[in-house]
């Protein structure tokens, strides 16, 4: 079961840019889509340049992180998301924690760029 | 426990063949058995113990509790407490207050480069623990309360950076089998704006349908993940380069329950800065299992427990070579001094060590050598084989009785 975010972000003339990290001290991969096309796909953190407001509204940001348990102290998870160059800038946390030492787990942000 | 039949064939040939051994240095001279309060000569002897509050109590919880949030620690004590109606007699608790919250900034590469400070937080542990006391006709309640630190944690294992390459690689296959869903999500967005409540609402049930779908698509290749995130977290357990380890602990005895007559009967510090580097020439660091410790050891322990007043300080090394994950060999010098050596004389033990793990639930080992010149009879040779069948790390089965 993944761990999800919804939320809309407005998007102004500039440039959008997303950043995406996983803390806890654990270690993962992230997918990034816009409009539904793959633009990366990279082993976190990540800074990307997502596009100019007016090319990018109305088009869904999705964001699928695996997060690996590789911590030995901790099970707990967490990924954020920050997303600036719109109408103000944005960071939501995504939290959760695995049952069974080991597993990965899967983090999946939808923001509506509007 | 199961055991193999084979392993099982293994381990007692190997049982036998040590008890000739012993039989053998025994018939010269008596093994000595260790003094009261000592811990029997294992390879962990030097180390700063897990747990060191159980150290110094003598005890081995059969269960501890290990909250994970502050709610959680919050509850276990009320629970402890009402179940007890009082001072609960045989609890245990540990708890590393660094990672019962979140911390989304810690990265990877940060976990891995802590500074000093960020080295304690992480590492920091503290573990309480109550028994019950036992002084004469007087009962009670013994409490102690302890910690455990790293002041350098050391560094990167030279296998993590290809653990963790691989890692990623099966989480790149994990993470294909959802690529169409994006596109899917972004038909139904497309649709609900355009007012087609109906198809976004179909396309939303695909997009469901889709995500359990991959999820079962990916089992397999999820198992193997874990696999790997555990080589990569085994690899934590075993950095390399220099680490400094300390620990301490405090008891108190309280006669009778009654606050008033507390006294403050044993009390440790451990302090161990280790060095560990891989013993394998001409390979690679790949499949490299064999390490190399050099490590040193200040230890102090104090026991005021009834008209004793002991205090007992212990410095030495230890030099041990993990030559594969199953077969290790050390050499371990201790010098003690303090007020309850006889004559207060310092003493020296120096003793050899092997260590063979059979599978992951038997281990033998043996250690000859000297021991502290404090035995009554002063019988001071130390010769030592037992047994380990996985239920914990002393043996079960000790044969250097006779």
């Amino acid at each position: 079961m993944a761990v999800e975010l919804k939320d809309e972000y407005r998007v102004a003339d500039g440039e959008v840019r997303l950043a995406v990290s996983i803390g806890e001290g654990q270690t993962g991969l992230v997918s990034v889509f816009l409009g539904g096309v793959k633009i990366s796909r990279s082993p976190a953190p990540i800074d990307l340049r997502v596009g100019e407001g007016s090319e990018i509204r109305d088009k869904l940001l999705e964001v699928r992180t695996i997060v690996n348990d590789v911590n030995s102290q901790t099970n707990k998870m967490s990924v954020t998301y920050q997303l600036t160059g719109g109408t103000s800038a944005m960071e939501q946390v995504s939290r959760g924690e695995v049952g069974v030492d080991n597993q990965p787990l899967d983090f999946v942000a939808v923001f509506a760029l509007l | 426990m199961k055991v193999p039949v084979r392993n099982l064939t293994c381990a007692v040939l190997a049982l036998t063949s040590w008890m000739m051994f012993a039989g053998t240095a025994n018939a010269q001279k008596p093994a000595a058995a260790p003094a009261p309060g000592e811990p029997r000569v294992t390879p962990d002897d030097l180390r700063a113990p897990v747990s060191p509050v159980f150290a110094l109590l003598g005890t081995t919880p059969a269960s501890i509790e290990r909250p994970q949030t502050p709610r959680a620690l919050t509850m276990n004590l009320i629970s402890a407490v009402r179940d007890g109606e009082g001072l609960p007699r045989n609890y245990a608790l540990e708890i590393s207050p660094y990672w019962t919250t979140y911390h989304p900034d810690l990265s990877f590469d940060d976990y891995y480069n802590a500074d000093v400070l960020q080295t304690i937080a992480q590492t920091f542990a503290v573990s309480v623990a109550t028994t019950p006391l036992r002084a004469g006709a007087v009962a009670g309640t013994r409490v102690g309360t302890g910690f455990r630190t790293l002041l350098r944690a050391g560094g990167a294992h030279p296998q993590l950076a290809a653990a963790h390459e691989e890692l990623i690689g099966v989480d790149t296959r994990i993470a294909e089998a959802s690529d169409a869903i994006p596109a899917l999500r972004q038909r139904a967005f497309d649709a609900r704006r355009a007012g087609r409540i109906a198809e976004a609402d179909q396309l939303d049930q695909e997009v469901a349908a889709a995500e359990a779908k991959a999820l079962q698509q990916t089992a397999d290749l999820r198992r193997q993940a874990a696999e790997t995130a555990k080589r990569v977290a085994d690899l934590d357990r075993n950095r390399v380069g220099f680490q400094l380890a300390v620990a301490g602990a405090l008891v108190w005895d309280f006669p009778g329950d009654r606050f008033e007559e507390r006294e403050l009967s044993q009390s440790g510090i451990w302090i161990t800065p280790a060095y560990r580097f891989l013993a394998c020439r001409g390979e690679g660091t790949a499949g490299c299992a064999s390490t190399v410790d050099v490590m040193a050891a200040v230890r102090y322990l104090a026991d005021r427990r009834g008209a004793a007043d002991d205090r007992t300080w212990d410095v030495g090394g230890r030099l041990l070579w993990q030559l594969s994950s199953e077969l290790a060999l050390s050499l371990e010098a201790l010098r003690r001094g303090g007020t309850s050596i006889s004559g207060d004389e310092a003493s020296t033990r120096t003793v050899a060590m092997v260590e063979y793990r059979l599978n992951d639930d038997i281990m033998l080992y043996g250690s000859f050598g000297k021991g502290f010149g404090d035995q009554s009879d002063r019988r001071t040779l130390v010769s030592l084989i037992g047994v380990n069948l996985g239920f914990g790390r002393k043996p079960i089965v000790d044969v250097s009785k006779p």
